[in-house]
């Protein structure tokens, strides 16, 4: 198991867990939100490729823009 | 203008405003940028709190769908121009305050002539496309801005000074939405709408008195969990927008 902090709060999750396996388990539309890992944005067409490891910072944000 | 004190008499008892800063009130240009969900309330608790000078921009109609969240309509004003319906309530509203009116659509050709009047810009439009406009303009001239958006039962505020080269709403969302998300239409409640618009005014007018406001943060509301959560927002080295200075 690794423990990530998502939008502040620690997760323990399955090791090799990806973003986008994080997501799909989340019930998370990858389309609706912007994903920073670690303080980086991450392409949302690379989010399969990482992996999270223990320590990691994962802030996920909806796109919010109405009025 | 000779103007009675008695309406503001709540807000002069705090240390804070005084007769000084509702001066500074008095004397305050502010562009609302959108007289919708987040611009209704905004511009009435700027109205409330005798911002003097308010600029407000918005080129749509009131469509019987904007009622449950729009305040400053009802439905006699459907197909009425939403600018110049505002424009009447604002000033009826509070006397002491000037509303100026631009029915026109935010452009790249118009928006830094409209900006370079006034002292804070509150983006309270509904699309996307529309924000990173306002975003890059404000960065282009200098204006502070007052950032917030709804969706559902969530919401979004943040406070950008291009002056003190703080992170912009592009360092948020460096990515645009795709066009998929873009087109879909989201549920907005008009109370979710009333407390990020309220908040609005609230930044502007900190920002006015020169108190604290939510600089290089994002304070992110959901309404369903009751919850506040405000996280820091890193200037991003690669921002087409602020990386400049």
């Amino acid at each position: 198991m690794v423990t990530v902090k998502v939008n502040g709060e620690n997760k323990q999750l399955e090791d090799k867990t990806n973003i986008a396996d994080f997501l799909k388990s989340n019930n998370i539309d990858p389309i609706g939100v912007t994903i920073e890992h670690n303080l980086e944005i991450v392409n949302p067409e690379n989010i399969a490729k990482v992996t999270l490891k223990d320590g990691d910072i994962l802030e996920i944000l909806r796109f919010v823009g109405g009025g | 203008m000779q103007i009675s004190l008695e309406r503001y008499k709540r807000q002069l008892l705090l240390e804070n405003i005084g007769k000084c800063g509702q001066q500074k009130l008095f004397n305050a240009k502010v562009l609302v940028c959108g007289a919708g969900g987040l611009g209704g309330p905004a511009l009435t608790y700027l109205a409330a709190a005798g911002i003097g000078n308010i600029g407000l921009c918005d080129f749509d109609v009131v469509e019987p769908s904007n009622l449950n969240r729009q305040i400053l309509y009802n439905h006699v004003d459907i197909e009425k121009q939403k600018a110049y319906i505002a424009k009447e309530r604002l000033e009826n509203f509070n006397p002491d305050v000037k509303v100026k009116v631009y029915p026109e659509k935010l452009t790249e050709k118009n928006i830094s002539d409209i900006f370079k009047n006034y002292d804070v810009v509150i983006d309270a439009v509904d699309n996307f496309q529309s924000r990173y406009l306002i975003n890059a303009a404000a960065y282009k001239s200098f204006v502070p801005l007052v950032c917030g958006a709804v969706c559902e039962f969530e919401g979004i505020l943040t406070v950008i000074v291009p002056k003190e080269n703080t992170s912009c709403f592009q360092c948020i969302y460096p990515l645009k939405p795709s066009s998929e998300l873009t087109s879909k239409t989201f549920g907005i409640l008009g109370a979710t709408a009333g407390i990020i618009g309220s908040m609005q005014a609230l930044e502007s007018i900190k920002f006015i008195l020169g108190l604290h406001c939510l600089k290089n943060k994002l304070l992110v509301f959901n309404g369903i969990e009751n919850t506040y959560r405000i996280k820091d927002v890193l200037k991003r080295k690669d921002c087409p927008i602020c990386r400049q200075g």
